[in-house]
């Protein structure tokens, strides 16, 4: 078991299908995934994440409202005392914005041009990360 | 890391200390019994409910109806939900939290999903020691969602005070493995999805089967929510009843004596576990595996007797 | 083949006399002769010197059961597809500005995207609308901004398309009073409401109540639209949006029609007969990049729905077994890595859908899998909808690859694989069922599964992503301003604020309460809906009554 993560969706729009996806690969690499749907909100998805215990959050935002939600999400994790957890974004997001966001904490953003293979060495990378500090494994 | 600061945080409620002792309970190892040490016991089973069945029969939804019952209540609700690790990669995909998205605000609903992480049984082999934690840090009832079997769901009885064990109509040959096995546990026998076609027949099945175990069959719908009410109040006759007797409800003979191979199961799976992975390899003569489990048995001893 | 009468079989001698002729007579074709580019003659219809009784059967005559070869006699050669590129503008005035440019620059259909709270029956000052009013489509609170969006727009002399789903019924009640406002009463109105709820369970994701209900008034709206707004398709069948879920070729034509089946005994459990709204039903297609598979699907989609409309449900007119549909490029096979490549993808794919018979087309822009599309990119999609058209010939003939071996096999195959997944449906208890159990859903996600794992492992090849790639830098999403849709959205909650403290409150708590009886009793609400839009009830109002009554869906 590599770690656990929350897959989520925050924002309207519908289009789940990349999230799945990664869900299912993120499995298939043997990580524990909680896959929580789409329409969640900062609230539900900062909440789901602490009562779960994740290592990583990774959401995927289509709607183009994503400096909002990231921003209430940090906010969230750090009023509750989560701000260990990792967070990282997919999406169709502007380059300026990905600056923007970078700056804000997160981790990583995944556009349409990045591959599976790098993406699944971050999520090791930060969930064996977020596993040392917490005293969850050792090596 | 320090286990008595977040043992006191989770009694007081603490939903992230609690969520931590629980990862450290499913990791394993020194630190786990360590915690566990410090956790008190159950006082009684009754206020554990299991619900198992087969994929499909609707376990998830319905379970999100008894949620929104006992949130409504004084007590925080607790549930744990079990999904299937892949033999093949090692990973899980939790899915029923999906289910239950209505609930992932409230207060009074602490939700944990487990992997079951290699066992068989349809819980993990932490999910004994995750109930206690969730009722210490004052969750009552915890329900507990297996693993979607159907032969060999029957692991739940060691944990849980009362089996609820769920079936729809269309799912195949499922009076078949519900006699294998659940119904043998099961206090509740649930008839779910009961307006689709097939359900009176499969009523009258149920219901001849458990003519001579005994049981009671409800009929639910978890999509407009018909017959729950019914069920909650069953749940919480059982639950009254056994907390009145050590013995819990009455049960006939053989339902007790499978409880009691399945709690002592429960028990000892993991301790087995924990020594089989330890061995280099195993292939060994015969003799040396009869010791492994003798040792293992031995090791076992005192948590057998909580 | 049929240089000559004399060689020509007697049935296509009998269709040409009996079908051809007056059809042309009553369409005329865009050119007295067609001929290619070196001056050949190019037939309307190629067959072969002997016909086989299995020709009517599988194939038929164009226009004639069952279509299998297109549901007109002439098809392009007397009226091109309608070339309808869908675009969403953000507020109700810019969107009004835009329709009239299109108007006046000579197209005679609108299209409307609305943003995602209208889609989900949130007003824009609802919390969850934050960062969202406005930025997919136009934003729809009450009657007071669709008055804006067709203000000085003839609604009599235009058609209307609206990519509307779970609030469709307040969104077209709204289109209808408006007409009613400039005079056009509610059966002179043209358009298509997309209406097609059950593929937002299982594909698109923007439903708001229970699948049950929300069948139920899709079928209202059917039987509503047939009763009051006859010039109206009061439902677009879609499998685009299945098919961008994952679905194979087969599983989009198969979960559509299972949907399909689904709208039909709704409407014919309502007491409509099957020919009095079967002509009316429309549908929407997607168009990948397997050439001849979306051929085959097209074609094979047209036989399987005319039988199953004539035998399952025994519909006598002629129009009520005719497949017509609409047809979008695929969104999922556009590729952020060397965008122009996109520009060959969407023309092959155009191309099919063109070869297939489509009734109308729209045109992926390149940078669609980046953002939306920019100006000049959307041009050029619409460019090459016009070279397919007057170019390159293709639409000068009807079914050109019709009597292919290849493509007969292939449309064979299909038709198979779409039978057989429609009768898994049918186990699994039909398309409602289906979608409440998940089985669906199921299906979808695994196919999809299935072929990014393709591609992620180079078993399956796209050209600069997984093979072929170019090592420069990509270029960056265009960055957007985010002062940019501010004023609109200020704009838009300014409005709302208004409407609400303008309107009769009384009035609105009224028919509001009146809706609500009716959707308790079970009796019909679109009268309701009539008058609560009317009453300048928000969408968000109307239907927060409705989730009151039928509960929302959790998937």
């Amino acid at each position: 078991m590599r770690g656990k993560i929350l897959i989520a969706k925050p924002g309207l729009d519908g289009h789940d299908r990349g999230a799945k996806y990664i869900a299912r690969c993120l499995r298939d690499d043997g990580f524990e995934v909680v896959y929580t749907g789409i329409r969640r909100t900062p609230e539900e998805i900062v909440s789901s994440a602490i009562q779960e215990d994740v290592d990583v959050i990774g959401l995927s935002i289509l709607s183009g409202a994503h400096l909002e939600i990231f921003a209430e999400i940090f906010r969230l994790l750090k009023e509750r005392g989560a701000g260990d957890i990792a967070v990282v974004g997919g999406g169709i997001i502007p380059e300026p914005d990905i600056i923007t966001l970078r700056a804000a904490g997160v981790r990583a953003i995944f556009t349409p041009g990045s591959s599976l293979e790098e993406m699944l060495v971050l999520f090791r990378e930060l969930a064996g990360e977020t596993r040392r500090q917490r005293g969850l494994i050792t090596s | 890391m320090n286990l008595t600061a977040i043992i006191a945080a989770l009694q007081q409620g603490d939903l992230r200390a609690l969520a931590r002792a629980i990862s450290i309970v499913e990791a394993g190892g020194a630190t786990a019994e360590a915690l566990l040490d410090q956790v008190p016991l159950l006082a009684s089973k009754a206020d554990v409910v299991g619900i198992t069945g087969a994929p499909g029969a609707g376990k998830s939804s319905l379970l999100d109806c008894l949620i929104e019952v006992y949130k409504q209540r004084d007590s925080r609700v607790g549930v744990v939900a079990v999904d299937p690790t892949s033999s093949v990669h090692d990973g899980a995909i939790l899915g029923d939290r999906i289910r239950w998205m209505r609930h992932a605000c409230s207060p009074n609903v602490v939700i944990r999903s487990l992997a079951s992480r290699g066992s068989l049984g349809g819980v993990s082999a932490a999910t004994a020691a995750v109930v206690r934690l969730l009722a210490a840090a004052g969750c009552r009832p915890v329900f507990v969602e297996t693993v979607g079997v159907g032969q060999i769901g029957s692991e739940i009885a060691g944990i849980a005070g009362l089996v609820v064990a769920l079936t729809a109509p269309g799912l195949g040959d499922d009076i078949q493995m519900m006699k294998a096995g659940v119904l043998d546990v099961a206090d509740l026998v649930v008839l779910n999805k009961a307006d689709l076609p097939g359900a009176s027949a499969l009523h009258s099945a149920l219901a001849a089967e458990l003519e001579h175990r005994g049981g009671r069959i409800i009929s639910t719908n978890a999509i407009d929510g018909g017959g729950v009410a019914e069920l909650v109040g069953a749940i919480d006759e059982l639950r009254h009843a056994a907390g009145r007797t050590p013995n819990g409800h009455p049960v006939d003979r053989s339902r007790l004596e499978a409880r009691i191979v399945e709690h002592s199961l429960a028990l000892l799976r993991p301790r087995l576990r924990a020594r089989l992975a330890t061995m280099a390899n195993l292939n060994l003569p015969p003799d040396d595996l009869a010791r492994i489990l003798a040792e293992a048995h031995e090791t076992s001893r005192p948590l057998s007797n909580p | 083949m049929n240089g000559s009468n004399g060689s020509l079989p007697p049935a296509f001698r009998d269709w040409s006399a009996n079908v051809l002729e007056p059809a042309r007579r009553r369409l005329p074709e865009r050119r007295a002769a067609f001929v290619t580019a070196s001056g050949l003659p190019v037939p309307v219809l190629s067959v072969p010197e002997s016909l086989e009784p299995s020709y009517q059967e599988r194939l038929g005559f164009p226009g004639e059961f069952p279509f299998t070869r297109g549901i007109r006699p002439t098809m392009y050669r007397s009226r091109l597809w309608t070339m309808r590129q869908y675009s969403g503008f953000a507020t109700a005035a810019e969107s009004n500005r835009r329709y009239r440019a299109l108007l006046a620059s000579g197209q005679d259909g609108l299209s409307v995207a609305f943003d995602l709270p209208t889609q989900l029956g949130l007003d824009s000052d609802h919390p969850l609308s934050r960062g969202e009013v406005g930025k997919v489509g136009v934003a729809i609170d009450s009657l007071a901004d669709m008055e804006l969006l067709f203000q000085d727009i003839p609604l009599d002399r235009v058609s209307t398309s609206m990519t509307i789903n779970a609030p469709a019924a307040v969104l077209l009640a709204m289109y209808a009073v408006v007409g009613e406002q400039q005079g056009v009463g509610f059966r002179q109105l043209k358009g298509t409401v997309q209406n097609d709820i059950l593929k937002e369970y299982t594909a698109r994701g923007t439903y708001i109540f229970p699948p049950r209900p929300s069948l139920a008034l899709a079928g209202e709206l059917i039987a509503w639209c047939a009763a009051e707004m006859p010039g109206f398709n009061p439902i677009s069948i879609s499998g685009y949006h299945i098919r961008e879920a994952g679905a194979t070729a087969a599983q989009e034509v198969a979960f559509t029609f299972a949907n399909a089946i689904a709208y039909v005994e709704t409407a014919l459990q309502r007491g409509l007969a099957i020919d009095a709204f079967a002509p009316r039903l429309s549908f929407f297609f997607n168009a990948a990049s397997d050439f001849f598979e979306e051929i085959a699907k097209f074609r094979a989609a047209r036989r399987i729905w005319a039988r199953l409309v004539r035998e399952k449900f025994r519909a006598t007119k002629l129009e009520s077994a005719m497949l017509r549909f609409h047809v979008q490029t695929a969104g999922h096979t556009l590729t952020a890595q060397q965008v122009d490549n996109n520009l060959g993808r969407v023309t092959l794919q155009a191309m099919a859908a063109i070869l297939g018979g489509a009734q109308s087309l729209h045109v992926n822009a390149k940078d669609e899998a980046l953002s939306l599309p920019t100006d000049a990119s959307a041009e050029t999609a619409l460019r090459i909808q016009q070279i397919l058209a007057f170019e390159t010939g293709i639409a000068d003939s009807v079914d050109p690859l019709g009597g292919s071996y290849h493509v007969e096999m292939l449309t064979d195959t299909l038709e198979r694989a779409i039978l057989d997944c429609m009768a898994e449906v049918e186990r699994a208890g039909g398309a409602l069922a289906a979608t409440e159990s998940g089985f669906i859903q199921r299906q979808i996600e695994e196919s999809a599964y299935r072929q990014q794992r393709a591609i992620d492992h180079g078993e399956r090849i796209i050209v600069g992503v997984n093979r072929f790639r170019t090592e420069v830098p990509e270029t960056a999403p265009p960055a957007t301003d985010p002062s940019d849709g501010r004023l609109g959205v200020d704009a838009q909650l300014e409005r709302l604020a208004d409407v609400r403290a303008r309107r009769d409150s009384a009035v609105v708590g009224t028919v509001l309460g009146q809706l609500e009886g009716a959707a308790r009793a079970g009796k019909p609400v679109m009268p309701e809906i009539v008058s609560a839009v009317r009453a300048y009830a928000t969408v968000g109002e109307i239907c927060a009554v409705l989730r009151s009554v039928w509960g929302e869906h959790r998937p």
